[in-house]
C-alpha cells in the first residue's frame, strides 16, 4: 500500500470519527441533551470511524497484497499459445523474466519481443489494479460510513457496538495467533511425513549414526546419508541437563537471596544487573565457552588425568547454563516476592526459622511460578544453537560423554538447512523432523509443567 | 513525672483531630499510666518500652504487666501501637529492618531482648494470631502440624494425629473439619481459617497467645464462636487481644489497657474501665464508641 494511500485513509478515518460525533451532539441537541443520546457522542465517533477504517483498510490491504498476482495471471493468458503450455520449471522462469522486464521505464517499441510487450503490460496493468482497489476501498469505507451516519439516532447503541467490535478484534488476534501456531506446525508435520518416504522412521528413532552430510553429494555412488537421531537427541538432552544441573540451583538460590534475605535496597540494585545477563548475544557466551570453560576443563582434566577434548558438552552445557541463569532467579524471585508477608509471619510466628518458613512455607506457595520459570529456561537451553556450535562442535557422537563434543537439535538443524536453495532432498527435509522432534520435546515437558501446577493448584491454592 | 512543660513535650500536633473524640485532651494530662499497670506475680513485665521505626516513636517508654491465665484487651484507635506493643512480646518486630526496641521485657524474669535469647523457643512460648487468617497453602493437617514438626514435639505419627486432634478440639474447630483433614485449608471459611489459625499456634503449646485483632474480618457469627473460644481459653493460657470493637474487650477480658498515639493511657480491670475509667481520654473514647 502506498504511503499516500495510508495516510489518506488514516486521514479519512479521523474524519469520520469528528462526523459521527458531531452529528451524535447534533441529534442530541435537537432531542434534548446529552443523557437523551443512548451512548456518548464519542461512541458514535468511534464507530464512525470504524465503518469506515475497517472495509477500507481490509480491501486495500488485500489489493496490495494481490496485485501482483492478478496482473501476472491476466499478462499470462494473453501470451501466445507456445508459451503458456510450457513445462511448470520453465514457466516458473518465464515469470520471473516477465516481472523483470516490467521494471522498464520506457514503453517497448513496435518491434520489441513478446515478452518485453508481456512486461510492460504487467506493469501498466499492475498500477491500473492498484489504483482501481484503492479506490474502491476509499468509496466502500464511505459508503460504509455514510449509511451509518444517516442511522445514528438517540436509540442507537454505539457503546454496545464497540464493546462488540472490541471483543471481536481481541478474538481475531487471539485466533491469527493460534492459526500461526498450528500452520507452523503442519507444514513442519507434512515435510517431515515427506522425509520419512526417504528415510525410515525406524531408522531415524533408532538409528546410531548421524551422518547426513554424506547425502548432499548426490552424485556419489551409494551416497545415502545415515540418518540415527539418537546422538542428536542425546546430545541435547545431555547439554540441556548439565545446563540445568548448573542453573536450577544457582539460580533458585539466588532468587531466594534477593526474596528473603537481601536488603530491598540491595535487591534493586542487583537484580536489574544479573537481568541484563540475558540480554547478552548468545556468540559473547559462545567465546567465553571457547576461550575460558574449555580451556578451564581441558586443565582439570589433566589434573585428574582424564581426557578431554577441545570442543565438549560440558562447555556448552555450563555456558548456557550461566546463560539462562537470570530467567530462573529473575522469575523465580518475582514468584517469591509474590507470596503474601502474612504466610511468612505466620510461620516465623510459630517458631520457625527463616529457612524452614522458606522450605516448607514460601516455596510451595510460589511453586507454580517457580516452574514458570524454570521451563523458560530450559526451552531456552534446549534451543540454544550458537554456544553449541562454539563450543561442542558439530559432530554427533553417541557416548553420552559429556567430555566429547556433541551436537543438538537445533545445531542441525542450521547445519542441514543453511544454504540451501532447494527443500527436497533427504538431509534438508531431516531438519523438519528433528524440528518435529524438539517441538515434541518442549510440548512434552510443558505438559508434564501444566501437570504439576495444576496439582498444586488444587492442593494448595485454593481460594488464595 | 513532670517532664509535662510545653517544649519539651514530643506529643505531636492535634491538626489532624478528625473523628477522635480524645485528641483534644491530650495537651494537659499525662505520659503518667492511669490505673494500675503492675501486678504481684506477673509472667510478662515490661519495663520503659520505647519503639521506633527508624526516627518515628511508636511506642513511648511504657510499663506493664500480664499475669498469668488471664485475659488482658488492648483498646485505643487505629496508629496507637497496639500491633507494635503485641508483637514486641514474641520479638516479631525483629523482622522489620529498621525498628528498635528499646527496655526491658521479661517472660519468668527472663529478659526476651537479651543477646543470648532464641527466638525459636520464645516464639513457641509466645503465640501468635494474625489479624487475618493466614493458614499455609497446605492441608489442615499439615497446618497443624506444622508447628510441632519443627519443634520436633511429637515422637511419632500417633502422637502428631494426637497433638493435631486435640488442637483442633481446643479451638472447637474439629467437628467441622474431621473428615477433611487432608483437603486444604484455604478452601475453609474466613471464620474457620481463623480458629485454624489459634489451633495451629495452641499445637505448639504456647503460654502466652498474641491475638491482633483476629475478629475484624470475620462475620458476627465467626466472631462469637472465636470470642468463646477465647473465654475456654483463658482458663489455660495467657492472652493478650488487641481489638477494635470495645464491646469485644467487655465481654471477654479480665483487664483492659487503653493506648494512645504510642502512650499507655490507662489500664485496669475491664469493668472498672469501663464504668469509671480515670482518664478523660479513657473516658472520650469509650463513651464514643459505645454510643
Ligand atoms: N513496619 C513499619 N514501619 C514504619 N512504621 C510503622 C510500621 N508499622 C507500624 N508503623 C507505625 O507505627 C505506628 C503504630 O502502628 P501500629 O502498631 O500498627 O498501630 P495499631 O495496631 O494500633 O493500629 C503507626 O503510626 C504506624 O504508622
Ligand atoms: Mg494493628
Amino acid at each position: 500500500m502506498s504511503l499516500h494511500i495510508f495516510f489518506l485513509m488514516t486521514l479519512l478515518t479521523a474524519i469520520a470519527f469528528q462526523l459521527g460525533r458531531m452529528r451524535a451532539f447534533r441529534i442530541a441537541v435537537r432531542s434534548g441533551g446529552l443523557r437523551k443520546l443512548h451512548s456518548l457522542p464519542r461512541h458514535y465517533g468511534s464507530y464512525t470511524a470504524l465503518r469506515f477504517a475497517v472495509p477500507a483498510f481490509i480491501l486495500a490491504g488485500l489489493v496490495t497484497l494481490f496485485a501482483d498476482d492478478i496482473a501476472m495471471h491476466l499478462v499470462w493468458d494473453n501470451l501466445p499459445e507456445q508459451l503458456r503450455t510450457l513445462p511448470e520449471e520453465q514457466a516458473k522462469l518465464m515469470r520471473q523474466v516477465i516481472i523483470h522486464t516490467s521494471g522498464n521505464q520506457s514503453p517497448p517499441g513496435n518491434n520489441a519481443s513478446t515478452i518485453i510487450r508481456a512486461g510492460w503490460q504487467l506493469k501498466q496493468l499492475i498500477t491500473i489494479i492498484l489504483r482501481l482497489g484503492w479506490t474502491g476501498a476509499l468509496l466502500l469505507g464511505t459508503l460504509s460510513a455514510g449509511l451509518f451516519l444517516r442511522k445514528i439516532d438517540c436509540t442507537l447503541p454505539a457503546r454496545l457496538a464497540m464493546e462488540k467490535f472490541m471483543r471481536w478484534i481481541l478474538a481475531a488476534c487471539t485466533g491469527v495467533v493460534i492459526f500461526t501456531t498450528f500452520a507452523i506446525l503442519a507444514s513442519v508435520a507434512v515435510e517431515t511425513v515427506h522425509f520419512f518416504q526417504f528415510v525410515s522412521p525406524l531408522e531415524f528413532f533408532f538409528g546410531h549414526t548421524w551422518s547426513p552430510q554424506m547425502a548432499m553429494h548426490t552424485g556419489q555412488v551409494g551416497a545415502s546419508g545415515h540418518f540415527g537421531a539418537l546422538p542428536v537427541i542425546g546430545g541435547t538432552l545431555m547439554i540441556t541437563l548439565i545446563a540445568m544441573l548448573i542453573a536450577v540451583p544457582t539460580g533458585l538460590f539466588t532468587a531466594i537471596y534477593f526474596s528473603e534475605y537481601a536488603s530491598s535496597r540491595r535487591r534493586h540494585v542487583l537484580k536489574p544487573i544479573l537481568e541484563t545477563l540475558a540480554g547478552i548475544p548468545t556468540v559473547v557466551y559462545g567465546f567465553f565457552a571457547v576461550f575460558t570453560v574449555g580451556p578451564l576443563i581441558g586443565r582439570l582434566g589433566l589434573l585428574f588425568d582424564v581426557e578431554t577434548s577441545t570442543e565438549s558438552a560440558l562447555a556448552a552445557g555450563v555456558v548456557i547454563g550461566i546463560m539462562i541463569i537470570p530467567y530462573i532467579s529473575s522469575l523465580s524471585d518475582d514468584a517469591i516476592h509474590a507470596v503474601p508477608k502474612r504466610l511468612r509471619e505466620g510461620s516465623r510466628g510459630l517458631g520457625a526459622t527463616r529457612s524452614e518458613t522458606i522450605l516448607q512455607v514460601v516455596l510451595p506457595a510460589a511453586m507454580p511460578g517457580i516452574i514458570g520459570s524454570l521451563l523458560l529456561a530450559l526451552s531456552r537451553a534446549a534451543g540454544e544453537t550458537m554456544i553449541v556450535v562454539m563450543a561442542a562442535g558439530l559432530a554427533g557422537n553417541f557416548s553420552f560423554n559429556p567430555l566429547k563434543s556433541a551436537t543438538t537439535i537445533t545445531v542441525q538443524m542450521a547445519n542441514l538447512v543453511g544454504g540451501a536453495g532447494t527443500f527436497n532432498t533427504p538431509s534438508t527435509l531431516a531438519a523438519f523432523a528433528l524440528g518435529l522432534l524438539l517441538f515434541l520435546f518442549t510440548l512434552t515437558v510443558n505438559i508434564i509443567a501444566l501437570h504439576i501446577v495444576r496439582r498444586y493448584h488444587a492442593r494448595y491454592q485454593e481460594g488464595m | 513525672m513532670d517532664n509535662n512543660t510545653p517544649g519539651t513535650s514530643s506529643f505531636p500536633t492535634i491538626s489532624s483531630a478528625g473523628d477522635d473524640p480524645g485528641l483534644e485532651m491530650l495537651q494537659h494530662n499525662d505520659r503518667q499510666t492511669c490505673g494500675t499497670p503492675f501486678l504481684d506475680d506477673p509472667l510478662i513485665s515490661c519495663r520503659e518500652i520505647e519503639v521506633f521505626y527508624g526516627e518515628q516513636c511508636a511506642l513511648h517508654k511504657m510499663s506493664l504487666d500480664i499475669g498469668h491465665r488471664e485475659v488482658l484487651a488492648i483498646i485505643g484507635p487505629s496508629g496507637c501501637g497496639k500491633s507494635t506493643f503485641l508483637r514486641c512480646l514474641n520479638r516479631m518486630n525483629d523482622s522489620i529492618e529498621e525498628c528498635t526496641v528499646q527496655g526491658e521485657i521479661t517472660l519468668d524474669g527472663v529478659n526476651i531482648y537479651d543477646k543470648n535469647v532464641d527466638v525459636v523457643p520464645l516464639r513457641t512460648r509466645v503465640g501468635m494470631v494474625f489479624q487475618k487468617p493466614n493458614p499455609f497453602p497446605k492441608s489442615i493437617y499439615d497446618n497443624i502440624a506444622y508447628g510441632p514438626r519443627i519443634h520436633g514435639l511429637a515422637a511419632s505419627r500417633s502422637e502428631l494425629d494426637e497433638i493435631v486432634t486435640s488442637s483442633l478440639q481446643n479451638a472447637g474447630l474439629w467437628d467441622e473439619v474431621k473428615d477433611r483433614l487432608t483437603s486444604t485449608a484455604m478452601a475453609l471459611s474466613s471464620g474457620q481459617q481463623q480458629r485454624l489459625c489459634i489451633a495451629r499456634t495452641l499445637a505448639v503449646e504456647p503460654e502466652v497467645i498474641l491475638m491482633d485483632e483476629p475478629c475484624s474480618g470475620l462475620d458476627p457469627i465467626a466472631t462469637t464462636k472465636v470470642e468463646t473460644l477465647i473465654n475456654n481459653l483463658s482458663e489455660c493460657y495467657s492472652i493478650i487481644l488487641v481489638t477494635h470493637a470495645i464491646e469485644q474487650a467487655s465481654r471477654v477480658s479480665q483487664r483492659t489497657a487503653f493506648f494512645h498515639q504510642g502512650f499507655l493511657v490507662e489500664v485496669g480491670p475491664t469493668a472498672r474501665i469501663f464504668t469509671t475509667p480515670e482518664s478523660r481520654l479513657t473516658e472520650n473514647y469509650i463513651t464514643a464508641r459505645l454510643t
